[in-house]
């Protein structure tokens, strides 16, 4: 078998038929934690591009997912129409935002702290506004929201809602996924591995740097500002801290150095595994600040590596697995 | 609005702004030495703080004394610096660049999370550091005490660190590393070894600057996030390696939080606080680095 070429359908048929016996049991609780899984890894492949491919630290990424949230819900309020109809807009006018902020800071010739910072002071004022400004967004207690279900769609064939969003969300990683793999094997991905090892160099030789950053800037930024909207749905509200600093950002940035950076599905085991562990800390809710904090470091200082390319240099290296069934070490792309 | 009413509001408002504009220099300060120093911008610092005054208020209620409590509080804070210099940083360090730059917040950020949730299990309802002052007033017009000593304290901390800054071997070796790191290695300063003191060093300026805040406010583990925000982006406004304009930041920026605040609303005073930073960055984007 070809792998490198079919590991993607293959990978995703899995996902698709692996877990019907759980849903076949009608249990909400397993349904709930896959749709977490596929939701926080298509964030997590967002992030990998803006800060994995071309170095760029954006800190806000549950701000934007927010702000997409407010806008698809409350635009769609005030015309009338479902938030499906709305989904689009917010994706695009945090896209626009990330092309917008990145194109800004690559002119300016903004390093990588001041992008960073920037960024988180863009994210704490877009929560401290929807805090504040209860009339439009409900302030700390939200806005219900259940319009973006397809469970309707769904309901002859007697599957619940949370199953219903796990498929489409499923269906949206697919694309994500898909779109990364040409993104990365395209002059683009080339592109931005000549900047990530040295933009003046890159500039030098004709690579139009801006353009590149800020392309990767509005992909990011615009799969995040898609996925946001289900992520209120899901919990049936949007409430600022549903999308704050330490409530995606931290908990993105964990799933994608522990799954591994640059790599395809880096963010989808990151994030199956940082799921799995957060359930596992629901009967010692106490501990779950001090475990995530003692996470992050650990991973930082002593895994940046990550699990999928320490595993596949296990595979290639040690067993040669790679000689014996035609693997190639960059298989994952 | 009479004009006596007017001029006293307004007067206890600049006493008030420059208050709150000490306590962000002071967490400003405490991010830009250490930054300056080794390129790590150390987001444990609101921790830090918030330890200080929970260890104080704690130690109150086992024995009433006072100085001793505010003492051991900063004490036992300098002490978590040197052991977070120690155990962490040199990890740290040990990295170039923009590594050196992702290690330093992520891991700060790891361990300030990390004690926040240590903490927790602790104490989880707010303290406040038990002094009462007595009402003040000065021709009629009343301002808080505790803001009085918010101010006189800063003033304090700041002549000393300027004293030690301009005065001696250590604070200008700092200042040297500051400017030119590979300088101040030729001229034969143990660069290591000034990290860990300037670290130990910021880490009681956070702790001080926690025990003020608290004077005001209450302080549980959940505020340190609020406070290293503060500190970074004050630092950030200020350019982020120069002394004195993370002062003269910290106190712009303490002024019109509370400006702000008493003329629009509490909430927009934050507004208003980053948005400012984000102008100072966006305005001089070349300063950071």
């Amino acid at each position: 078998m070809n792998w490198r070429r079919y590991h993607l359908p293959v990978v995703l048929a899995i996902l698709a038929i692996a877990p019907m016996p759980l849903f076949a049991t009608g249990s909400d609780y397993w349904s709930r934690m896959l749709v977490l899984v596929v939701l926080f890894a298509t964030m997590a492949t967002a992030v990998n591009i803006a800060f994995g491919h071309t170095d760029q630290l954006l800190l806000f990424s549950g701000g934007m997912a927010g702000l997409s949230s407010y806008i698809v819900i409350l635009v769609a309020d005030a015309l009338g129409v479902s938030p499906w109809v709305t989904l689009l807009l917010g994706a695009f006018i945090v896209g626009a935002i990330g092309y917008g902020i990145v194109y800004f800071a690559a002119r300016l010739n903004m390093d990588l702290i001041g992008l960073s910072i920037l960024t988180f002071a863009i994210q704490l004022v877009i929560i401290q506004l929807a805090n504040g400004l209860i009339k439009v967004t409900g302030g700390v207690t939200g806005h219900s929201f259940e319009g973006l279900s397809i469970q309707p769609l769904l309901a002859p064939l007697g599957v619940n809602s949370t199953v219903a969003m796990y498929y489409w969300l499923l269906l949206v990683f697919g694309v994500v996924l898909v779109v990364y793999r040409r993104l990365i094997h395209s002059n683009y991905g080339l592109a931005f591995e000549v900047i990530r090892q040295d933009d003046v160099a890159a500039e030098s030789a004709g690579v139009d740097v801006l353009r590149y950053k800020s392309i990767a800037g509005f992909v990011s930024l615009f799969i995040l500002g898609f996925v946001g909207p289900f992520y209120s749905q899901l919990q049936s509200f949007v409430t600022p801290s549903l999308f704050s600093f330490n409530a995606i950002d931290v908990f993105v940035l964990i799933m994608l150095i522990l799954g591994g950076l640059r790599t395809m599905y880096g963010p989808l085991v990151g994030a199956a595994l940082l799921v799995y562990i957060d359930q596992l800390l629901t009967s010692a809710q106490q501990y779950r600040t001090a475990v995530y904090g003692l996470l992050l470091v650990v991973l930082f200082f002593y895994f940046q590596r990550g699990i999928v390319p320490w595993v596949e240099t296990l595979l290639t290296d040690r067993l040669r697995l790679g000689e014996r069934f035609g693997l190639d070490r960059r298989s994952e792309g | 609005m009479p004009i006596d009413q007017s001029i006293s509001l307004i007067l206890t408002l600049i006493v008030s702004g420059i208050g709150t504009g000490m306590l962000f220099a002071m967490l400003g300060l405490a991010i830009t030495l250490v930054f300056g120093l080794g390129g790590v911008l150390n987001l444990s610092i609101g921790m830090f703080s918030v330890i200080a005054v929970l260890v104080s208020v704690w130690l109150i209620q086992q024995f009433p004394h006072l100085g001793v409590a505010l003492v051991a509080g900063v004490a036992a804070v300098a002490a978590l610096g040197y052991l977070v210099d120690r155990l962490a940083l040199r990890v740290v360090y040990r990295t170039e660049g923009d590594q050196r730059f992702l290690l330093g917040i992520f891991g700060t950020l790891g361990i300030g999370i990390f004690l926040e949730g240590i903490m927790q299990l602790q104490f989880t309802s707010p303290s406040r550091v038990p002094i009462n002052f007595p009402p003040f007033s000065i021709g009629g017009i009343f301002f808080r005490m505790s803001t009085i000593t918010i101010i006189l304290v800063s003033i304090v901390v700041f002549a000393a660190l300027f004293l030690f800054f301009s005065r001696t071997y250590k604070g200008q070796a700092t200042r040297t590393i500051m400017q030119d790191e590979v300088g101040a290695r030729l001229c034969g300063i143990d660069v290591r070894r000034l990290r860990t003191e300037v670290f130990v060093l910021s880490a009681v300026i956070a702790a001080i600057a926690g025990l003020l805040w608290g004077l005001n406010s209450g302080v549980s583990p959940a505020t340190s996030f609020g406070l290293a925000t503060y500190g970074i982006l004050v630092s950030i406004a200020g350019g982020v390696t120069s002394i004195r304009e993370t002062v003269a930041a910290g106190l712009v920026l303490g002024f019109a939080s509370n400006f702000v605040a008493t003329f629009v609303g509490s909430y927009w005073s934050n507004v208003v606080v980053f948005g400012l930073v984000i102008v100072a960055i966006a305005a001089n984007p070349g300063r950071i680095s």
